[in-house]
Formats: C-alpha cells, sequence, structure tokens
C-alpha cells in the first residue's frame, strides 16, 4: 500500500503540464534505504542499485508523454512518465539508479522490467512485458499477465506469478509461491524451506535442494511435474496423479489407489523422511528422478 | 482591514477558526462593506451546498459478488503462509463464500491417507454433512457459488475489454480456456470416482484459481 | 462472512458516495469501494473498537481512494475523468436532484488535490488535522488546497 507521502504528492503536486522533452537526464536526492516506485506505460524499465544516495534517470520518453515526474521526499520518490489520454502506446526508456537498500515498486502496462544490485523488496508488475529480476534483493513479488518472469536471486522470498508466460526461477533459496496458468514453470537450483508451486496446464520443473523440515507443494491439472532431488534428500513423498503416469527413480513404483478408479497414488520416504513433499494432478504425468 | 484580508481569512471565518479578535474585525468589516458581504454569501452557499450533498450513493451494481469472490481467493503474497497451513485449515481459512464452506467441511470429512493432516474443527454451526447425497448437493451448490463469482469478474473484465490489446486478451481467452478444459476433465473424472476427496479438492483449487486468474487479469489491466 | 455481507450492505451507499467523489469517475469508484471493503475485510483482526466501525472503514477508504488513485490513473484513459459522469445522471436521491447533480459535476471537474480536501473538509465534516492526518498533508495545505476548491467550485457553479 502506498505510504501517506504519496497521497501528499497527489494532493499538493499536480504535476505541471511541461513542454515535451526526449532525452531525460535527472537526479534527485533520495535516503539509502528508501522507496522508489517507477511508472511508465511501455517501453523498458531498467533498474539498477547503486552506493549513490540519489536517484538517477535517464533515457527517452515516448512519444505523446509529456514530462517525466521525478519528485517525492527522501523516504519516497515517484518517477512516473506523465500523458493525457490513452498511455498505453506510449513507449519510454528509462534507466533508472536507485540507492541498492531501496525498495523498489515499478509499475507498467507493456513495458520489459529488468532489476538488478537491488537489496531491499521489489515488486513489479506488468501485462504484457517480461519481467527479469537479478541479485540480490530480500524479496521479490513479480506478476505478469501475457509476459514471462525470470528471478535470479539468493535466499528471501520470491512470489513469482504469470497468466501465459513461462517462471523461471534460478539460484534462489528460502521461500517460493509460483504460479502460471499456461506457462512453463521452473525452479532451478538453491535450497529452499518452503515452495508452492502451480500451474493448470503449464509443465512444473523443480530441480533444487530441500532443507531439514522443507515443505514441497505442487499442483498442476494437466501440467506434467518433474522433481529433481539431490541425493540423500530426507523426505517424505504424498504423490498421486489420475491419469498421468508415475515414474519413481526415488522409490517404489506407483500403485493404483483401488480397484474402482484410475487414481495411482505413491507414498515413500527417503533418507529417513524428514521434509514433506506433495504432488497432485489429474492428467499430468510425473518424474522423481536424482539431482545429478 | 482592507477587502483583500478580510477575503483572505473568509474562509476560516465561515469555518470558525479564527480568533476571538480577527472574527471580531471580520465582522465589523461585512457590516460595513456590501462587495464583501456578498462575496461571504457567495461561498457560504457553495459550503452549505457540499454539507447538504446526500452522505449515501447506491452504485450502479451490486459489488457484493465481487468482493466475496475476492475475498474468497487466496491473498496475493499469502501464497507463503499459505505453505505454512494444513491442508484443512486451508479450506477453512480460503473459502469464505457459505457453500464452500460446506464443501470443505465435506471435504476435510474425507481426507485421509498419508502425508495428510486430519481436519480442523468444523466452522461453528456448519454440521458435518454425513449422507452421500447431501454432500454432492453441497458440493454442486459450492460449483454455483464458485461460477457466480466467476461470472461477475468475467462480466468486469469484458468490459475493459477496449483497453487491452488484441494479443493479451486472445491470450487471456486461451489460458481460461485452459482452466474451463482443466474443470471439465476434472469433472468428468469425478463422475467415475464421486467419491474421491482429491478430484473434489482439485475442482475446488481449480475454480479458485480462475478466480485468482481473472482477479490478477483485472488488477494489472487496471 | 455473512455478517461482513451485512456490514458491506450497511455501508455500501456510504462508502460509495465517499469514492465517487473523491475518484471523480464511476467506473473507478466502483473498484475503490470493492478494493476499500476487502481490505476491511483483511484488516477487520486490527480494529480495535476504539472508534465506530463506520469511522474506521470510512478512513480506510479515504486512503484506499487517495492511494489507489494515483497509481490506477496512470493506465487507464484520463479522458474518463470529466467525461463520464453517468454516475452523476442517476438519480440518486429524490431529495435535491437538482441541486445535488449541479454540484457533482462541478466537483468531478476540480483538480483531485482540491476535490479531496473539499469532500473530506466540507461533505464529510473531517477537520484539517484529521484530513492531514489521513492524507500526509499538512493541515495548512489542506486549508489552502480548501480555499481553492472552494474558490473553483463557486466559478463552476456560476457557469
Amino acid at each position: 500500500m502506498m505510504t501517506r507521502t504519496t497521497i501528499a504528492l497527489v494532493l499538493a503536486a499536480m504535476p505541471a503540464a511541461g513542454a515535451a522533452q526526449d532525452r531525460i537526464n535527472r537526479t534527485r536526492p533520495a535516503d539509502v534505504d528508501g522507496t522508489v516506485h517507477i511508472d511508465s506505460p511501455a517501453g523498458s524499465i531498467r533498474v539498477i542499485g547503486w552506493d549513490r544516495a540519489e536517484v538517477a534517470v535517464s533515457g527517452t520518453l515516448g512519444h505523446g508523454a509529456y514530462g517525466l515526474d521525478l519528485s517525492g521526499d527522501k523516504r519516497r520518490t515517484t518517477v512516473e512518465v506523465e500523458s493525457e489520454g490513452n498511455p498505453h502506446g506510449i513507449h519510454s526508456d528509462l534507466e533508472v539508479r536507485v540507492p541498492a537498500g531501496s525498495d523498489v515498486v515499478i509499475e507498467s502496462y507493456g513495458a520489459s522490467i529488468s532489476v538488478s544490485e537491488v537489496k531491499g523488496t521489489v515488486t513489479a508488475e506488468t501485462v504484457n512485458g517480461d519481467i527479469r529480476v537479478g541479485e540480490a534483493p530480500r524479496e521479490v513479488r513479480a506478476e505478469s499477465v501475457n509476459g514471462g518472469v525470470t528471478v535470479s536471486a539468493r535466499g528471501g522470498r520470491v512470489q513469482a506469478e504469470s497468466v501465459n508466460g513461462a517462471v523461471t526461477v534460478r539460484g534462489a533459496g528460502g521461500e517460493i509461491g509460483a504460479s502460471t496458468v499456461n506457462g512453463p514453470l521452473s525452479v532451478t537450483g538453491g535450497t529452499f524451506a518452503r515452495a508452492r508451486l502451480e500451474t493448470v496446464n503449464g509443465r512444473v520443473l523443480f530441480e533444487a535442494g530441500l532443507a531439514r523440515g522443507a515443505s514441497l507443494e505442487v499442483e498442476t491439472v494437466n501440467g506434467a511435474v518433474e522433481l529433481a532431488l539431490p541425493a540423500g534428500t530426507a523426505a517424505d513423498f504424498a504423490v498421486t496423479t489420475f491419469s498421468g503416469d508415475i515414474r519413481n527413480e526415488l522409490g517404489p513404483p506407483a500403485r493404483r489407489a483401488s480397484r474402482h478408479t484410475t487414481e495411482k497414488e505413491l507414498t515413500f520416504s527417503t533418507g529417513g523422511g524428514g521434509a514433506s513433499v506433495r504432488v497432485e494432478t489429474l492428467s499430468g504425468g510425473i518424474v522423481l528422478r536424482r539431482h545429478q | 482591514m482592507t477587502c483583500e484580508a478580510v477575503r483572505e481569512r473568509l474562509d476560516d471565518y465561515l469555518d470558525g477558526e479564527l480568533g476571538e479578535a480577527e472574527f471580531q474585525d471580520i465582522e465589523l468589516h461585512l457590516a460595513s462593506c456590501a462587495a464583501c458581504r456578498e462575496e461571504e454569501r457567495g461561498r457560504r452557499a457553495v459550503v452549505a451546498l457540499a454539507a447538504a450533498l446526500p452522505r449515501r450513493r447506491e452504485p450502479p451494481r451490486d459489488l457484493w459478488p465481487a468482493i466475496a469472490g475476492e475475498i474468497a481467493s487466496p491473498r496475493r503474497f499469502a501464497a507463503l503462509s499459505f505453505v505454512d497451513a494444513r491442508p484443512a485449515a486451508r479450506w477453512t481459512a480460503g473459502l469464505a463464500a457459505a457453500a464452500a464452506v460446506v464443501l470443505a467441511v465435506w471435504v476435510a470429512s474425507r481426507e485421509a491417507g498419508p502425508g495428510l493432516e486430519t481436519a480442523g474443527p468444523a466452522p461453528r454451526g456448519v454440521a458435518r454433512p454425513a449422507a452421500a447425497g447431501g454432500d454432492l448437493d453441497a458440493f454442486a451448490e459450492a460449483e454455483r457459488e464458485y461460477q457466480r463469482a466467476t461470472g461477475e469478474l468475467m462480466a468486469l473484465l469484458d468490459a475493459r475489454r477496449a483497453a487491452l490489446s488484441p494479443g493479451t486478451s486472445a491470450a487471456i481467452d486461451e489460458n481460461l480456456a485452459v482452466i474451463d478444459r482443466a474443470l471439465a476433465e476434472i469433472r468428468a473424472a469425478r463422475e467415475h470416482d464421486p467419491a474421491s476427496a482429491r478430484l473434489g479438492r482439485l475442482l475446488v483449487t481449480t475454480h479458485q484459481k480462475k478466480i485468482a486468474t481473472l482477479r490478477r487479469v483485472l488488477k494489472l489491466t487496471t | 462472512m455473512a455478517a461482513f455481507e451485512q456490514l458491506y450492505r450497511d455501508h455500501v451507499g456510504r462508502v460509495f458516495a465517499l469514492c465517487l467523489r473523491l475518484a471523480g469517475d464511476a467506473s473507478l469508484a466502483e473498484d475503490l469501494a470493492q478494493e476499500a471493503f476487502v481490505r476491511a475485510w483483511r484488516k477487520l483482526g486490527t480494529f480495535r473498537g476504539e472508534s465506530a466501525f463506520s469511522s474506521w472503514l470510512y478512513a480506510l477508504t479515504v486512503n484506499t481512494a487517495l492511494s489507489e488513485r494515483r497509481a490506477r490513473r496512470r493506465r487507464t484513459a484520463r479522458v474518463v475523468t470529466t467525461d463520464d459522469l453517468s454516475a452523476f445522471d442517476r438519480p440518486g436521491r429524490a431529495a435535491r436532484p437538482d441541486h445535488g447533480f449541479d454540484l457533482e459535476r462541478a466537483l468531478a471537474t476540480l483538480p483531485p488535490g482540491a476535490r479531496a480536501v473539499l469532500v473530506l473538509h466540507d461533505v464529510e465534516g473531517y477537520k484539517h488535522k484529521e484530513i492531514a492526518d489521513m492524507t500526509g498533508i499538512a493541515a495548512g495545505t489542506s486549508k489552502a488546497q480548501l480555499h481553492r476548491a472552494r474558490r473553483l467550485l463557486r466559478e463552476a457553479l456560476a457557469r
């Protein structure tokens, strides 16, 4: 939720219409651990953390924009492409340098978004663009409708969602919640304490470690599920599919749940048990294997 | 006091925010200046009009179904705390529609098997249905609730179609169709295996996914 | 849930009126009212009963409307703000349809900041101090915006 400062901005500083300018290059002092709010309808938004206590915006404003609002107090900086009329066609290419400890909130409709070297919480939303978040925010929340979401970050918490795009998480760890409808979902590298992965049709790949006592839940309707776990993982498995096949290289083969149903279920433990692994699909095939 | 100074303080005068001395000064000026009296009357009229505006206005359509749909589906970032919750608690916490609660209890009461905890306490006032026939009724009612909620959200989405690019609109439709096909497949599987608690749960979570997807699309495209 | 629906039924009129006037746009107001109730549901646990539920809900509504508006405004066509006054065409209360209508229309043409303060102060009866607490602007700014709003409103009504 936005803070009162932003509300104050709305009330006190309505943008003055300025002459349209193409190239921009502006800076503004900011706290090293404040919040930077970036709003640009389309084009590209590149956010890079740096060690200065200021926000610097460079790049080009799209045709139809009448200015860039760079305002706020030091705790909270707003970077916003100002426009009248339907803004979706205004393609601006912005590079925004922010203090590395900042929380960054990015909202767009059609821009591709990339964030790197930011240590605070990164929140990014777009409808039609890709989102890429690199090292090493403490928390990532990224949502797209028709674009892919790629997060490569150590530790922390990751929430990554797309409807049609692919969600790819590499080298993360800690907690993850990720979902797609149709896009593939892949989590590779890192060690997780909690993971919940959901798709309807997209296939799921989880090739990562599980912490002691971790929980991993995977649910799809039609999507295939592949889990690749390191040797020596101590876990209790509960795996079900109704019409898909189960291939288990970690333990015993699956059996029919009862004579009256096609439901196949598989429960077993490895390494004496510990972490909880639950997989459910309707018709997706399930593969359980060792991570090379 | 000059007319200019008086007009600058006129709003404070009307709002009773002046000290006694200033208040008296203004009164005095107004008594002797027709133009400022006219100004004062005009401003007082605006204030009175605003104060007389109806405090209530009914929205053009009932917002409740959409609100119920939204609070029934899991919170955005709470997907993580979701992982915390025991499966049964997930149902009772996450499903808000009354029929869905009945369903939750129905599902929970049948939940069995390793790896899945037993159900939490039933919500107050909701009896655990015992007979299979009654369960199916409750289930059908729950599905109707979800369909009502998704119908409302679809109407909201359709109202925004014009603002979406054709590509985005097509991608959204394709994904909703994927979910609908999945729902149909789960229903078909349930006809063969009506007693399966897992299929019931899958049907519910897939309905929830449709609601969550519609919500996400609506939120991001607004 | 049933209890919350009752709360919704009891309060939606005021919540929607507030959103409509703060947003100046009917379809946005529906979204905001909806969002306010969803937030209220999620924050019910933080309501301590120190104030009336209605005051708590209306303050939350104001916050929702003011914080959401800026973000949303950018992403949807701006033209609706002054053109889409269909909600005001609906005769709301039979009481004073003509006055109410003119004033609502004029209100919708005010700059958002000034309009918000006028709605909160003159329609809803909040004090400058309370508006300052709710919105984060200084009480002096709230006063200045109110004066500006009243002047603009008078001009708009005179046209």
